[in-house]
């Protein structure tokens, strides 16, 4: 019971936190867009490292 | 000219911040600066957020050590707070990169490009208001030993009552010639209507 219970909280805490980051995607996107300034490499790096990340942990929640 | 590295090509020159179109201009207006936040202001706030979740990881590791059965939820709470930390991140370095403030010939603008909900500008209007003092604040010490100011430009009360403020730009020093500037022919194009009346 409870293991489940750890589990589902991981599980949705980073669910939640991909949410967040598909949000900071979608923005930096935009302001990319808007100003012609492209993201820096340094950005788009810390953008895969936490999409890397969220979705090894998600998966590792699941099973 | 443009260089071959690795395949790609590139171009010789880096643009300015002023060659991209980062505000809309009237006719007649042009850009004289862009400048972002210090970078020592996202630097300090970077590591701080490293350091806090140093801390965690360490006292959370500690903690279930002792309380929990489970060995692998350390290792879920690490992966938890180093993902947290991740996104922090990204969020920090992305809102210092396309925050902008923007000196023209008629206007100052403060441009906040990287928001989760719209798009955040505050424009003051130089030809229209009057500038009534420019004052070159830091916040604390280092950044006084470092020369990095706030630079706060104060108008007419009636006018508009709260300065407008220029939060720790790269070069505050260029910030202010170019303020004092623009009162000097804000003042010269102001005596030169009153002869014509």
């Amino acid at each position: 019971m409870i293991e489940n219970l750890v589990r589902y909280f991981f599980i949705i805490t980073f669910l939640c936190l991909l949410l967040f980051d598909a949000l900071i995607i979608l923005a930096a996107r935009r302001a990319a867009v808007q100003t012609g300034i492209p993201i820096t490499f340094s950005g788009k790096l810390l953008i895969v490292l936490s999409l890397v990340f969220l979705l090894v942990g998600i998966i590792f929640s699941l099973h | 000219m443009r260089l071959c590295y690795y395949g790609c090509e590139m171009p010789l020159q880096r643009k300015s911040l002023k060659e991209f179109s980062i505000i809309r201009c009237a006719e007649g207006e042009n850009i004289l600066c862009v400048q972002r936040r210090h970078p020592i202001t996202f630097i300090t706030s970077l590591s701080l957020q490293i350091v806090a979740a140093f801390f965690v990881l360490l006292s959370v590791t500690y903690i279930l050590q002792f309380i929990s059965p489970y060995p692998i939820l350390i290792g879920y709470f690490n992966f938890l707070v180093i993902s947290t930390l991740l996104i922090t991140e990204t969020f920090t370095l992305l809102s210092w990169y396309y925050e902008f403030y923007v000196i023209t010939n008629k206007q100052l603008v403060h441009r906040y490009s990287f928001r989760i909900f719209g798009t955040y500008t505050e424009s003051v209007y130089g030809e229209k208001m009057h500038i009534q003092e420019i004052e070159r604040r830091s916040s604390n010490l280092i950044y006084d030993f470092l020369k990095i100011q706030d630079i706060y430009v104060y108008f007419h009360k009636l006018e508009r009552e709260n300065p407008f403020t220029f939060k720790t730009p790269s070069d505050a020093q260029v910030v202010d010639d170019l303020l004092q500037d623009l009162i000097v022919q804000s003042q010269t194009s102001r005596r030169d209507l009153d002869k014509y009346d």
